[in-house]
């Protein structure tokens, strides 16, 4: 893994290869991200076509 | 590789209680995949005390994926992304969600742009690394708010060294800027 080390004490910086395996990112993340939303406005319209008062649930 | 690394011993003894600059870090020539800070438990004085200590991390991170991306926060060389819980908070529009994940997730951004996270850490009294971070990231070309909470399941008995990582190679791409201070010398808890 390509690491940039800053030595803060040293006041000192290097790049160097920490011989690492690069990662690899998880390939669900956005999707995980997106399925636990809860969109507010669209409740509310839903809440309201059913005839239940937005306010009744706030 | 050009780095502007600035450390100011010199207020280190007058009990200071503002924001402190400790390093300000710039990657150029090329992108990196992790920036690690070391010798934080060599700093003079009341910098390196572990239970009095908070550290800030004010990070612009430039994306040069064309992917979303997460970055982690590690501590003390514990590079294992199974050893750190993360909670976190997402708002995009009239929309929020929220998640708990196994890892050191501490910000995110989306494919190929950029985004300014602020971040605190600490050892707590527990002695478990702690780090609240709060940033904006593209969504679909609006802005989306997120927040995150991050801690180290082991106690750790200081903060020797930091590392920033992106989770996807080369991911902390030129013209990203890390600065590294203290928030703050918690006299009194």
């Amino acid at each position: 893994m390509k690491v940039l080390k800053v030595n803060v004490a040293a006041g000192t910086s290097e790049v160097i290869d920490d011989g690492l395996p690069e990662p690899t990112p998880d390939p669900n993340y956005e999707k995980q991200m997106k399925d636990g939303r809860l969109d507010f406005a669209k409740l509310k319209a839903k809440l309201s076509a059913l005839g239940i008062s937005p306010a009744e649930v706030e | 590789m050009g780095i502007a690394n600035l450390y100011v011993p010199a207020i280190v003894n007058m009990g200071f209680s503002i924001p402190y600059l400790l390093s300000e870090t710039t990657v150029s020539g090329a992108a990196v995949t992790a920036v690690d800070f070391s010798g934080l438990d060599l700093l003079p004085g009341t910098l390196n005390d572990p239970d009095k200590v908070e550290f800030t991390l004010n990070i612009l991170l430039v994306n040069p994926i064309a992917a979303g991306a997460n970055y982690s926060i590690f501590v003390n060389g514990d590079y294992v992304a199974g050893n750190y819980y993360n909670q976190e908070l997402n708002a995009v529009g009239a929309a929020a969600g929220a998640m708990r994940s196994n890892n050191a997730n501490f910000a995110y951004v989306s494919a190929s742009s950029s985004s300014n996270y602020k971040a605190f850490f600490a050892r707590d009294r527990a002695g478990r690394f702690r780090c609240f971070a709060e940033g904006a990231y593209d969504s679909a070309g609006s802005t989306a708010l997120k927040l995150r909470y991050t801690v180290k399941s082991a106690t750790i008995t200081k903060i020797t060294d930091i590392r920033v990582s992106c989770d996807t190679a080369s991911g902390i791409g030129i013209g990203s800027v890390i600065t590294l201070g203290v928030a703050r010398s918690r006299q009194v808890v």
